[in-house]
């Protein structure tokens, strides 16, 4: 359902005020490419500076790229047509913080209704029996309709965000870092919500997101993106259980597991060194500089993606003869 | 092991318009010297309020050490005059924060940030100063500490400055460092190097680190023994392995089940209803008992005590002061 293929998106950094020069290039994302079919929800994972913000909102047509297409349903999507053709009343969009992504001064209900409002769909009356219906799909009670987002707690307005995201019964939800401000116990219930909204509604994910065990847990896909770039992609299985790339492993290997035995036998220096700036990224294989098996190729060639089997790719000279 | 430092009965209120909050609510426990010992709650725990009681860093007004001891080998740090407390502060105790954006001084040089402690707490002029900072950037992993040393913060990244932030709170040579939420703001690769570090001052220095955090899995990873706060109180206190074996509080047997564990397959989490209650209404009784998937009548009426289960396991729960629940 969405397609895309070879996207780029370079933001240009520019000296002086009055001659303005073009300096260089940060190559927020760089060449990438994945398909997310009608009921999937695909996980796009990376750490800072990996392109993941920007790749989501380049599908939502939110900005324009430099180079390479998206497609929903056959049709290329630019800012422009997202704005002409109203492919923003396809996606709906869900921000990381719950706290400046509702407007303090209009009611909840306003809120959620603002998008039909927007496109002038259905009566007063009937836009507001959708907001309340809304409320109760996201487990909210009815009460919440007249209230307005600071009398609630961040796990609750993300919910009166995701109400909102649904409100034009959209085919695709963009959700950029949904639960990483929410506290441990409010972050459960939003991750169930977005499985039951798939699985109700038929909704696809662009789901972005640093924590990969919640990745796990909502997407069937997942791509893993570095400064720019996706190192790894495949199905939640191949991507847990067979990592294949060098970051992959490392990044699997950092996150913490509520399991004192497993914390305390897993070896130290899972990755090491600090993420490059993406103005000025390392020559050949971008992770190069902080991989354990780095060889002479790796630092003068970039790798193109290998498929190990006809769901799983990986981009890395040598990884099938990693130890 | 021998005790470095007691807190019994603390508790701290804060005054606002609406009314008093407990922020925190008799809380006793007690850390090892070289222990890694573990806070953990979730937002208005209390679990800062606490880290910040300790250090005497509560701003007050609104806040106010309403009672309770502090004691750190063997001197009870909330009766001391705030002159002696600033010898505490910084030396022998140190904090590190959240966000080193905010912690570290913009304008000044880090390696002078560092430098300025040591010459505060250990009485080392300029030239001793500059070279313990040197070492310190070394130990907390800075390579090319003598380029690093002169740059700002705003030229580091974030987990450089975490390290920074790590290196001033050494400069003082603490026997006890505070950590409160030292990596939230960190990438997940960075958070494993901060982490590895603190073990590794722990091994090297014999520092004890009170942990504060809502990660489990950083718990489960460092700490020896662990406390879990939820409104305010101490609910469940207990060596770390034994708590992910054998807890006992409602609320850490679902604050378990809500962490997704990259390891088990599941469907779903297990959500906890309802919310964190206002602490300007608690509940009745036991606090914990409108989100409790085990409380009954006589638990929205009798509130519950700490009770040992075990010598080094107590909780504050109704359903192991009464048989057959």
């Amino acid at each position: 359902m969405i397609e895309v293929s070879g996207l780029k998106k370079y933001f240009p950094v520019t000296k002086g005020f009055i001659f303005r020069k073009t300096i260089g290039n940060v190559k927020a994302v760089d060449d990438v490419s994945f398909r997310i079919p009608k009921g999937h929800a695909f996980g796009l994972v990376g750490e800072s500076g990996s392109g993941k913000t920007t790749t989501g909102n380049l599908v939502a047509g939110l900005l324009d790229s430099t180079s390479g297409t998206i497609k929903y349903r056959e049709e290329i999507i630019t800012k422009e047509a997202a704005r002409r053709k109203g492919y923003r009343k396809r996606f709906g969009i869900v921000f990381q913080d719950p706290y400046s992504s509702l407007d303090p001064r209009m009611k909840v209900v306003q809120s959620i209704v603002e998008p039909l409002n927007v496109y002038n769909l259905g009566s007063k009356k009937e836009r507001l029996e959708k907001g309340l219906k809304l409320l109760e799909v996201v487990g909210l009670p009815a009460m919440a309709a007249n209230r307005y987002p600071h009398q609630f707690s961040g796990g609750q307005r993300q919910r009166i965000a995701i109400a909102r995201a649904i409100a034009l019964s959209p085919e695709l939800i963009i959700a950029d870092e949904p639960v990483s401000a929410l506290d441990v116990s409010e972050q459960a219930r939003i991750v169930n919500l977005f499985k039951d909204l798939i699985n109700e509604f038929e909704l696809s994910y662009l789901f972005i997101s640093h924590d990969l065990s919640i990745v796990k847990t909502i997407c069937q896909d997942v791509a893993v993106m570095y400064l720019g770039k996706i190192v790894e992609i495949g199905t939640v299985k191949d991507i847990f259980e067979k990592a294949a790339h060098p970051y992959t492993i490392g990044l699997l290997r950092s996150i913490p597991v509520p399991n004192p035995a497993t914390m305390r036998s897993r070896k130290s220096g899972a990755v090491f060194g600090e993420i490059p700036s993406p103005l000025n990224p390392p020559k050949g294989c971008r992770f190069n500089t902080r991989c354990p098996y780095a060889k002479d190729k790796c630092r003068t060639e970039e790798p193109q993606i290998d498929m190990i089997t006809n769901t799983h790719g990986v981009a890395c000279h040598f990884w099938n003869k990693l130890s | 092991m021998s005790l470095l430092l007691e807190v019994s009965d603390l508790s701290t209120h804060f005054e606002t318009s609406r009314g008093n909050i407990k922020a925190v609510d008799r809380i006793s426990f007690s850390v090892r010297k070289g222990e890694i010992h573990g806070l953990v709650g979730e937002s208005g725990s209390g679990k800062s309020a606490t880290a910040l009681s300790i250090m005497r860093l509560v701003p007050s007004p609104p806040g106010r050490i309403v009672s309770g001891r502090v004691v750190y080998q063997g001197t009870d740090l909330l009766s001391l005059p705030e002159k002696e407390m600033k010898n505490y502060r910084g030396g022998e105790i140190a904090m590190i924060f959240q966000d080193p954006l905010s912690s570290l001084n913009p304008l000044i040089r880090i390696g002078d940030q560092i430098a300025e402690v040591a010459v505060a707490h250990k009485n080392l002029d300029k030239k001793q100063a500059r070279m313990s900072a040197m070492k310190l950037l070394e130990l907390v992993g800075i390579s090319d500490a003598e380029t690093r040393a002169r740059q700002y913060p705003f030229e580091l990244s974030g987990g450089m400055r975490q390290r920074v932030m790590i290196a001033i709170a050494l400069a003082g040579e603490p026997s006890l460092l505070i950590a409160d939420e030292p990596t939230t703001n960190l990438d997940v690769t960075i958070q494993a190097q901060i982490f590895e570090l603190m073990g590794k001052i722990r091994n090297e220095l014999g520092t004890s680190i009170l942990l504060i955090t809502h990660n489990l899995g950083l718990i489960a990873w460092l700490c020896e023994r662990v406390e879990i706060m939820y409104s305010g109180e101490l609910v469940e206190s207990a060596e770390t392995v034994d708590l992910f074996s054998h807890h006992f509080h409602p609320y850490t047997e679902a604050l378990l089940h809500a962490v997704p564990d990259i390891q088990v397959d599941s469907d779903r989490l297990l959500a906890i209803q309802g919310s964190v209650p206002n602490p300007l209404n608690l509940p009745s009784g036991c606090r914990f008992h409108p989100r409790c998937v085990y409380a009954k009548e006589i638990c929205k009426s009798e509130y519950p005590e700490l009770q040992h289960v075990d010598p080094e396991h107590s909780v504050r729960c109704l359903k192991y002061k009464y048989p057959n629940w």
